[in-house]
Formats: structure tokens, C-alpha cells, sequence
């Protein structure tokens, strides 16, 4: 395919009487119908930080109700359930996904594969605007009427016209199904420019590691995310067209939606991590000083959590009434997946054996990030045994094991990426000393906020209430403590974009050194508008 | 406080060699992106304003706009395939991709909804309160599957054969066929949806408020429908192409991937065809 398109392109006219032609545009037409996969990826960030600091007030309400029991700062259970299911889904489909996917991905795919932009740029400012769209209605679904108090998985009866009157719900649904066009626009735009567009002599076992965690990311977004839209739609249906899918009254069943749901959710934990996992391939080896050890093998074990990700839906449901071989089936299934994931943390581990390493701000979070992931992933071996998982479904143990896997895996992957590129995105460099402060601040409040609720779990605290018997009030009160160590880490991170964005400083083309070797490291700080609109041949 | 700078020469250790000029050409700013999901807004916040029962004009707002807005993005998408013929060679390799994917997700829309159908289909006990474990349930009279569904069965069969001679008149040059051939299939088309129509207007069950048997005909038959519909205007499209005398032996991916979809959307009836009305047929059925 990519010598393909050596010999068109030799054949071709050059196109720079078309380049820079956007030079001259203005500032809302930049930043509202651009069609450059740069733009739009710096505004997938900026709506990201928006929903995310959005998602992170309702969180700290949440942690400031919890503090001590018998609070009064919310008292209704609706508005309650309301302030969960706003968080959740702010944090999952509108910073963590539009983060890393949308802006990362943007951003850098198309550089890494050196290939001057997206297959589809106009689709590309589409995704973007699609996701806008689907967080305008998600926050009418927060703020209008009695708001949508269902959790982030959406279960019926729960969501029902029955039990969920009005049209908070459908607000939700709706601003659900338009973020899943988003999503799905995104990853047929990321797909077409990775088979398509790489340049020549970058086969497939050639492209970064980032680069094939978005391929994988993308395909399972394509096989998962219409399976959602499909369960919403019904559910909608059932709401306001008197179908009766998921209501038992009609002959339904609402274990169907859950069967749905998780087809959907479980892939989708994998398409938030496999991003993060391919931004610590990045990370890792430049700071380390040698290249990833085990090319091949991360390659086949990105492939290999994409496939088993569709196979273990039912470990969220041991207690939905599934049956006891169902139950040991996605049990096995799911322990199965801990050997590539393994197969990757060792590869992150023998990477950084005797390499030189550097503890730059992006590498700290990168080795929180491994910190992080293997605590959350060894709660997660808990919870996937279905004999356990009967005590601690629903309880705190299972917050405290999602957080640490998303919280703190896919934000501190996040943020590594952050640290890593917003020099080659700004052209500026970021102040090293708070750069640290911002991430040992938020190490520790994420800790200190989370691996308390493990005892608060095993100890049979349950999640979705506003309130709690007073023999959990200790681990509660951390807890909280916690949300206000990261609430200053946010702070820090605040003064940190400050910095970054008054510093008169101007980077070099690589300014991480020889480690650096992908490349969006050939090209000056910041990116200039248009790359490799002459291709280059990689040998 | 501040990054060390490393003054490595560009491109050392990263691996180009030289470059060549890109044959792809950067694409100019374009309201349409931000327009379409407007209209998307306002389209599903008016299906949200109809359900509360606040009216149809915000729905019609948002349907006229989201067609207007398609129609000038269309456009401008096809000025673009005009000006640079060579590129668009490369490009329509990104459309094939981009066509197998949509595909592909449609394929999983109804993924969710065949699931749904199965549920019931293989485990009836699945049902909810004051059902018996039986499918189709018993107040369910299903229609006769050699009556209408077999019609459109035949109609939608006989469409793939003339739009396979279509293409055919597409590859080899022969613009008669290609024309005759695409003007068969919409027609076949068409009829495939005054079948639909009919079998709409002669149902044995109400669709709503009927249980979970009248649900899973509804969802699964209208999705149906309404993918023929996408088929028929994308058919109607590709005609008015070829009138005009673009597709060719040299430059046929928008036709291809059009052929692509309505392939889709044949073997999706075939499917559904076997399953929900022949194999989910009630001992006794309405004709």
C-alpha cells in the first residue's frame, strides 16, 4: 500500500499552490470549521479539560457530601444518583475518550505515520462537533427537570418512563447517542488514515506503538460502540413509544440491556486504556534511552486485548441471574486477558532495565502510571472471580478498583502525554519543578482518595448512596481528604498551563534527545500547521 | 525549572531517507462539519420536544436543516473529486475503508438488535411476567412468510443480480448497461418498500403497546426499511452520476462502495427474512 503511493506521488503535481491557503483565516473560522487535524486536536483537548473539570467539581461535591456521615449537602437520592451518572459519564465519553483518542490522536497519528492529515479532514471537525453537541445534551440531561439519576450504565427499570419521568433521561440517551457518532466518524477516520496514508516504507510493523494502539482502539470503537447505540435506541423506544423491550410487564427482559450494555462497556474500558497503554510506549522508551523491548510482542498483545475485550462482558453481571457455566466461563475469560496486559508490563519493565533512565516530569507519570495500573488491575483479578464478586458487586471495592484503572491509569497517561507533547504542540516548554509538585500532589490524593475505599468495600459499604452508617465515617473522611489534596493538584496543574503558556522560551525540533525517535520529532516546536506535505520516505 | 534542550539534527535516529511531494491535497476550512451536527442537535431535540409533547416544528427544523446541510456537503465533496482526478484514485481507496467500516458498524447496530431478537427466540423462559416460555408468544398470530415477506424476498435477490450487471457495464466501459442496470435495482428498490408499506398497513399485531414480539418486528423491520431507503437515495445518486458520465473502468469507488451497501442491506433482509419471519413463524400465520 505505501509504495503505492510513492509511485502515484511521483507521477502527481505538487500541491503547495494549495498550502498554507488557511494562513489568512480568522479566528473563529480556525477554530469552528477548520479541517486540520491539529486544530481540531487542541480543541478535543480544551473540550475535554472543560467536561473534565466539569466532571471533577461534581466529583468533589460527591466526596464533600461524604466527608462525614449524616451530611446535608445533598439530601435528594434523585439528585444524587443524578450528580454519579453526570460524573461518570463526563469522565469516560467526554474527557478521557476525547483526551486521548480525539486529541492525542489527532494530533499525532497522522505526524507518526507521516501523512499531512486525517483520510476525511471535514469528518474529522464533525467528530469534533458531534462530541460538543452530545455534551450540551448530557449537561441538559444534569440540569433539566429532575436530572438523570440511572448510574452510567443506564440499567432499566431504573431508567424507565416509569421510574425516570421526564425528559432528563432522554436529554442523556440522546447526548450518548450523538458522542457514539463522534466516536464512530473519529475511528473510521483514524482506520482509513493508518491503512491508507502512511508514508512510504513505513510497513505496519514499522509504525509507533501509539499508532497501533489507536488502530485497535479504533476497530474496537467500530464493533462495540452500535451495539450501544442499538441498546439506547430501544431503551428510548421503550421510554416514549410503549415498546416493551426491557419491561417485564410486556414480556421483556431487562437482563437484555445489561447483556447489551457490557458488550458494549467492556470493550470500552480497553478503548480508554489501550490509548493510555500506547502513550506509555512512547513515553517509556525515550526516557529510558532504548527502544521498547518486544516490538512484536506489545504489537500482538494490543491485538489480543482488543479481541478477548469482547469475550468477558459477562463478568459485570455475576449477579444479574446468569447461569453458573456462564458465570465460570467469563471468568476464565477474563482472567485470560491479565497475560497480554502482563505481557506488557513486563515489556514497560524490561524496557527500562538497564536503560538510562530520566525522571522527567512525563516519565513520573508514566512509572505512577505502572503503579497504578497494577494495583488497579490486581483489584480487578478480585473482582473477576464470580464467588467474590457476589460480596463485592456494587460495593466501594469495585470503585476503588475502576478508579485506579481510569482515575489514575488513563488520567496519568494522560497527563504523561501531556508533559511528553504539549512542548511539540506549543513550542514551549513546561516548568519542570511544578511539573513534579503537580504530579506527586495528585499521586498522593488519588491514593490517599482511593485505596481507602477498598477497606470501605471489603467492609460492605455500598455505592450510589448519598450517605452511610457512622462505622465507615473514618475511611470516608480520607477519602475526602484525598479529593482535596487533588483538587490542589489541580490547581498546580492550572499555575503549570499558566507557565506554559506566558514562557517566551522556543523549543528545538527534539527537545527530549536521542531517546526521541518517532516522527513528530523531526518536525520544529510547535508543529507548524502543515507537515509532511512533502512525504517522507522512511527506510 | 525548565527542559534541557537537545540539539539533535532533524530526522537522526528517526529514519527519512528523502521525500517526495503528497498527493494529498490539504482540504479548505468547510461549515458543514459544525452545520451537520447543529442539525443533529436540533433533529434529536426535537424528537426529545415531540415525546414531551411540545410539537413537531423543532423536529421539522431539524430534519430540513440535517438534509439541506447533506445535500450542500454532497456538493462540495463532489466539486472536490472533479478538480483532481489522479488524487482521487488514492482518496477513493480511504472511501472504500471508510465504506467497509460504516458497514461495519451497521452491522453491529443490528447486532444489537438480532441479540434482542435471540434472546427471546432461544430462550422464550427469557420472557417477562405472565408469558409462557413459547416463541413467538401465543396471542401472536406472525405473518405468512410465503406471502409478502417472500416477495420482497425475490425483489431483493433480483436487485443484487441487475446491480451486479451494473457494475459490470461500470468496469468494462458499457455505459448503457451500467445505466439500465442501476435503474433496475432502484426500481427494485422501490418496490421492495411499497411491499413493506403494504405489509405496514395489513399488520396482525399492533406494533405498539402490542408486548415484546410486536418490539422486535417493529425495530427490526423499520431499521430494515430504513436502510433500503439510505440504499435507494444512494442508488438514485449513483444513477445521477452516471448521467452525467462520471464512474468509468478507471474511477469506480463511489460506485463500488454504494454496491458495497446495498449488498449489506441485501443480505441484512435475507437474514432477517430466515430468521424472524421463517424460522420465527407461528404455527399458525396471517397472510
Amino acid at each position: 500500500m505505501s509504495d503505492d503511493i510513492l509511485a502515484r506521488a511521483a507521477s502527481l503535481p505538487a500541491h503547495d499552490d494549495h498550502a498554507h491557503h488557511s494562513d489568512r483565516t480568522s479566528f473563529w473560522g480556525r477554530w469552528l470549521l477548520s479541517t486540520n487535524h491539529k486544530d481540531i486536536g487542541t480543541l478535543y483537548i480544551v473540550w475535554a479539560m472543560i467536561a473534565g473539570v466539569e466532571g471533577g467539581i461534581l466529583s468533589f461535591i460527591m466526596r464533600a457530601q461524604l466527608m462525614y456521615p449524616n451530611n446535608t449537602l445533598i439530601t435528594s437520592g434523585q439528585t444524587w444518583n443524578a450528580i454519579v451518572t453526570a460524573h461518570g459519564l463526563l469522565m469516560i465519553f467526554f474527557l478521557v475518550m476525547p483526551a486521548l483518542i480525539g486529541g492525542f490522536g489527532n494530533w499525532f497519528v497522522p505526524i507518526l505515520v507521516g501523512a499531512p492529515d486525517m483520510a476525511f479532514p471535514r469528518l474529522n471537525n464533525m467528530s469534533l462537533w458531534f462530541l460538543v453537541m452530545g455534551l450540551i445534551f448530557v449537561n441538559l440531561g444534569l440540569f433539566v427537570g429532575q436530572g438523570t439519576g440511572i448510574g452510567w450504565s443506564l440499567y432499566p427499570p431504573l431508567s424507565d418512563a416509569q421510574y425516570q419521568p421526564g425528559v432528563s433521561v432522554d436529554f442523556t440517551l440522546m447526548g450518548l447517542q450523538l458522542a457514539g457518532v463522534s466516536s464512530l466518524a473519529g475511528a473510521v477516520n483514524f482506520i482509513a488514515t493508518i491503512l491508507n496514508m502512511r508514508a512510504p516504507g513505513m510497513g505496519m510493523f514499522k509504525m509507533p506503538l501509539f499508532v497501533w494502539a489507536m488502530l485497535v482502539t479504533s476497530f474496537m470503537l467500530i464493533m462495540a460502540v452500535p451495539v450501544l447505540s442499538g441498546a439506547i435506541t430501544m431503551l428510548l423506544m421503550d421510554r416514549n413509544f410503549g415498546t416493551a423491550f426491557f419491561e417485564p410487564n410486556g414480556g421483556g427482559d431487562p437482563v437484555l440491556f445489561q447483556h447489551l450494555f457490557w458488550f458494549f462497556g467492556h470493550p470500552e474500558v480497553y478503548i480508554m486504556i489501550l490509548p493510555a497503554f500506547g502513550i506509555m510506549n512512547q513515553v517509556i522508551p525515550t526516557f529510558s534511552h532504548k527502544p521498547i523491548f518486544g516490538y512484536a510482542g506489545m504489537v500482538y498483545a494490543t491485538m489480543a486485548i482488543g479481541f478477548l475485550g469482547f469475550l468477558v462482558w459477562g463478568h459485570h453481571m455475576f449477579v444479574s441471574g446468569i447461569g453458573h457455566d456462564s458465570k465460570a466461563y467469563f471468568e476464565a475469560a477474563t482472567l485470560v486477558i491479565a497475560v497480554p496486559t502482563g505481557v506488557k508490563i513486563f515489556t514497560w519493565l524490561a524496557t527500562m532495565w538497564g536503560g538510562s533512565i530520566e525522571l522527567k516530569t512525563p516519565m513520573l507519570w508514566a512509572l505512577g502510571f505502572i503503579f497504578m495500573f497494577v494495583v488497579g488491575g490486581a483489584t480487578g483479578i478480585v473482582l473477576a472471580n464470580a464467588g467474590l464478586d457476589t460480596d463485592l458487586h456494587n460495593t466501594y471495592f469495585l470503585v476503588a478498583h475502576f478508579h485506579y484503572v481510569l482515575s489514575m491509569g488513563a488520567t496519568f497517561a494522560l497527563f504523561s502525554g501531556f508533559y511528553y507533547w504539549i512542548g511539540k504542540m506549543s513550542g514551549k516548554p513546561y516548568p519542570e519543578f511544578w511539573g513534579k509538585v503537580h504530579f506527586w500532589t495528585f499521586f498522593i490524593g488519588t491514593n490517599l482518595t482511593f485505596f481507602p475505599q477498598h477497606f470501605l468495600g471489603l467492609a460492605g459499604m455500598p455505592r450510589r448512596y448519598p450517605d452511610y452508617p457512622t462505622a465507615f465515617a473514618g475511611w470516608n473522611f480520607v477519602s475526602s481528604v484525598g479529593a482535596m489534596v487533588d483538587a490542589l493538584s489541580l490547581i498546580i496543574f492550572a499555575y503549570v498551563l499558566i507557565r506554559i503558556f506566558t514562557s517566551k522560551e522556543q523549543l528545538a525540533d527534539n527537545y527530549w534527545g536521542p531517546g526521541a525517535t518517532s516522527l513528530e520529532w523531526s518536525i520544529p516546536s510547535p508543529a507548524p500547521e502543515h507537515t509532511f506535505e512533502h512525504i517522507p520516505i522512511i527506510r | 525549572m525548565s527542559i534541557d534542550h537537545h540539539p539533535a539534527p532533524a530526522g537522526e535516529g528517526i529514519g527519512i531517507t528523502e521525500t517526495v511531494p503528497s498527493p494529498f491535497r490539504p482540504v479548505g476550512l468547510s461549515p458543514w462539519p459544525l452545520a451537520i451536527a447543529v442539525a443533529s442537535m436540533l433533529t434529536s431535540g426535537g424528537a426529545i420536544a415531540v415525546w414531551a409533547h411540545h410539537g413537531y416544528w423543532l423536529l421539522a427544523v431539524g430534519l430540513l436543516s440535517f438534509l439541506a446541510v447533506i445535500t450542500l456537503w454532497g456538493r462540495d465533496v463532489f466539486r472536490d473529486a472533479l478538480k483532481s482526478t489522479k488524487a482521487a484514485i488514492i482518496v477513493g481507496n480511504s472511501f472504500r475503508y471508510a465504506m467497509a467500516l460504516f458497514i461495519t458498524t451497521e452491522l453491529f447496530l443490528f447486532v444489537a438488535f438480532f441479540w434482542g431478537y435471540f434472546n427471546f427466540f432461544f430462550f422464550p423462559d427469557k420472557q417477562g411476567i405472565g408469558y409462557a416460555p413459547v416463541w413467538p408468544p401465543n396471542a401472536i398470530h406472525t405473518i405468512n412468510p410465503l406471502g409478502e415477506p417472500l416477495f420482497a424476498t425475490l425483489v431483493m435477490l433480483l436487485s443484487s443480480t441487475t446491480l451486479t450487471g451494473a457494475f459490470d457495464g461500470v468496469l468494462t466501459g458499457n455505459r448503457t448497461n451500467a445505466k439500465v442496470g442501476t435503474f433496475a435495482t432502484l426500481i427494485l428498490g422501490l418496490a421492495f418498500l411499497g411491499g413493506q408499506i403494504y405489509e405496514y398497513a395489513n399488520l396482525p399485531f399492533p406494533l405498539f403497546h402490542g408486548g415484546i414480539y410486536p418490539s422486535l418486528f417493529f425495530i427490526l423491520t423499520a431499521f430494515d426499511g430504513l436502510h433500503v431507503v439510505v440504499g435507494v437515495v444512494l442508488l438514485a445518486l449513483a444513477l445521477a452520476r452516471l448521467n452525467d458520465g462520471k464512474f468509468g473502468p478507471n474511477s469506480f469507488a463511489g460506485f463500488q462502495t454504494i454496491a458495497w451497501y446495498w449488498t449489506f442491506v441485501d443480505v441484512l433482509w435475507l437474514f432477517l427474512f430466515v430468521t424472524l419471519y421463517w424460522v420465527g413463524a407461528s404455527a399458525v400465520t396471517v397472510s
